[in-house]
């Protein structure tokens, strides 16, 4: 049997190590455009900001390959697939599969923005882009995109001296993963440490004679000589969709709960794919590490024969933001559409703030700033569709274990309003 | 054979030693906050309860970790944090249903328990044998897991 794999970040990757653990037989080969092994997109910004070595941005070394059994392409493009004949065509040469995974990943959103294709205009997805922002040595940056990747390289710039302008199109900063009061918080806590929040506010145009000297949004003009593009992340579909496989609507690969795609013997897992949320039930592009690794270990089992399925993607995200933790779990109360009933539970205590959300009476979503230890509770709550009353009415149980939380849960304590 | 942590909650009196032993072998200072290991008590319920990494095969943490810097240790049955990968995130300090992965604020790292490499402080100092570390055979093992998963079950639905 010999399993192929398109791509080398954490999908294609668990997907190869799982395969690899159930079976010693299988042949796994990993096919790769990047000339470089596994490395943690996510651990991107602290390495940006000095916090770690460029050698911790590395998960594997290339000797890791070998002796886990896995042959490896690297620097090699794969540039078509033929389903029919079980073939992948490649730039010096094929590969026969029995399987094949497709784990191409995602790339960062690109906008038609005047003057945008100059010097000193950086997205971020891998460690030789933050080497070219560290090579650079500006004065001032503006981010454009306060998204989770936006607003971690704010700091991280920051950090190192650069005067931040983080500019968002939305009312407010992190839209996807806060609601607005804490996100207000947030964008405070970011002003108060010397980064330059605009929300609300569209770049229009990026100046310069070949390299960055500034920009203009539809309500002021700034000087700088970085900008950085963190405008959202899309799936890297292109090889699929030329395959002839089916997409989604989302511009994901479409895949079935066992990861399968259109096309028989073909799966696909990690930013490439676009999955079902596992609240709502609706598509979403989940683009985050935990599902990714998840779907690739799924994918190595179905691989094999062995039936697993993929129970939905869940939100979940964590940001250091100036060393006050901010973690986001499931939906927000924004983000949920008007014909469900949203119950929204704040507190403030001196260990942080905390927000939980329900949906027709079930726990959806939380948000969280400050103190997060034990928090993972209610994300296996949600995970396990327990409804906010229920969990309130059971808080003598001693399995509630945190006194914290039953603090936050019990009635006199609950505020109810509007998101 | 791994050994694990066998907590009887029956027992615990929330004295809180194996806090005092764990924050001593694991940080040299005599301060219960900073163990591994937490007494729960709820006085009103008359309700102690040791709460402590329950090493889960399937873990959270291990799933969430950006870096793989937790990982299943086969060989002592445990989660393991290699701090020479970690980078520090706290996401595992979030994601864990338990609480169990702590935060030192002064050396900016997480903390969970490690079971003392084998040897674990905690259960050296439990006078009531609250929490035990027991040899098990791999099918008891596999039973202990059994109402492990179970324990969090609960939690999952009456937390």
């Amino acid at each position: 049997m010999h399993i192929v794999i398109i791509g080398s970040g954490i999908a294609g990757d668990s997907a190869a190590t799982t395969i690899r653990k159930l079976s010693s037989e299988s042949r796994i080969t990993i096919v790769s455009k990047d000339d470089e092994p596994l490395y943690s997109p996510c651990a991107l910004p602290y390495y940006l900001a000095g916090h770690i070595g460029r050698e911790k941005v590395y998960l594997k070394g290339l000797e890791d390959y070998s002796a886990e059994g896995i042959d490896v392409l690297f620097g090699t493009r794969v540039t078509a697939l033929d389903t029919q004949d079980k073939v992948v065509l490649l730039d010096s040469g094929t590969l026969t599969y029995d399987k094949l995974v497709i784990a191409t990943g995602s790339k960062p959103l690109q906008l038609p923005i005047e003057g945008i294709d100059q010097e000193g205009v950086f997205v971020l997805k891998s460690a030789k882009d933050a080497d070219r922002i560290l090579g650079c040595k500006g004065k001032a940056v503006a981010v454009i995109g306060a998204g989770p990747i936006g607003v971690e390289v704010s700091i991280a710039l920051r950090r190192i001296g650069y005067r931040v302008f983080l500019i968002e199109l939305c009312d407010w900063i992190l839209p996807r993963l806060f609601d607005q009061r804490p996100a207000l918080f947030l964008a405070r806590y970011l002003a108060q440490r010397g980064i330059e929040v605009f929300t609300g506010e569209r770049l229009l145009t990026v100046h310069g004679n070949g390299s960055v000297t500034g920009i203009t949004t539809d309500k002021r003009d700034l000087e700088c000589d970085l900008v950085f593009l963190s405008l959202g992340m899309v799936p890297e579909a292109q090889l699929a969709e030329d395959a002839g496989l089916v997409l989604g609507p989302l511009r994901g690969v479409d895949v079935d709960q066992a990861m399968a795609t259109s096309e028989p013997d073909v799966y696909a897992c990690g930013d490439c794919v676009e999955t079902r949320d596992m609240i709502t039930g609706q598509r979403v592009l989940s683009l985050l590490w935990p599902s990714a690794r998840q779907q690739g270990e799924i994918v190595g089992h179905n691989c094999l024969g062995h039936n697993r399925l993929y129970p939905g993607s869940i939100s979940m995200l964590g940001l250091n933001i100036f060393r006050l933790h901010a973690v986001s779990f499931g939906l927000t109360a924004a983000g949920i559409s008007n014909e469900h009933q949203v119950e929204v539970v704040e507190e403030r205590l001196d260990t942080g703030y905390y927000r939980l959300i329900a949906a027709d009476g079930f726990l959806v979503g939380l948000q969280a700033v400050g103190m997060t230890r034990g928090i993972g509770q209610f994300l296996a709550a949600m995970r396990g569709r327990v409804k906010l009353g229920e969990m309130r009415k059971n808080l003598r149980s001693p399995l509630a274990s945190q006194p914290l939380w039953r603090y936050i849960l019990s009635p006199e304590s609950v505020t109810v309003c509007a998101p | 054979m791994p050994k694990m942590l066998l907590i009887d909650q029956e027992k615990c009196s929330g004295c809180r030693s194996c806090e005092l032993a764990c924050a001593v072998a694991k940080e040299g200072v005599a301060n219960p906050s900073r163990g591994r290991i937490t007494a729960i008590r709820w006085e009103g319920e008359g309700v102690m309860f040791p709460m402590v990494c329950q090493q889960c095969h399937d873990a959270p943490c291990v799933a969430g970790c950006p870096v793989k810097a937790l990982y299943w240790d086969e060989k002592l049955g445990r989660v393991y944090l290699d701090y020479d990968v970690c980078i520090g995130c706290k996401f595992c300090v979030a994601i864990c249903p338990f609480g169990a992965v702590g935060v030192d604020a002064g050396a900016r790292k997480v903390y969970k328990c490690d079971l003392c490499d084998g040897d674990p402080a905690c259960v050296k100092v439990c006078d009531y044998k609250a929490v035990q570390f027991v040899d098990v055979s791999t099918a008891n093992m596999m039973k202990k897991r059994e109402a492990a998963e179970r324990v969090s079950e609960l939690i999952r639905r009456y937390a």
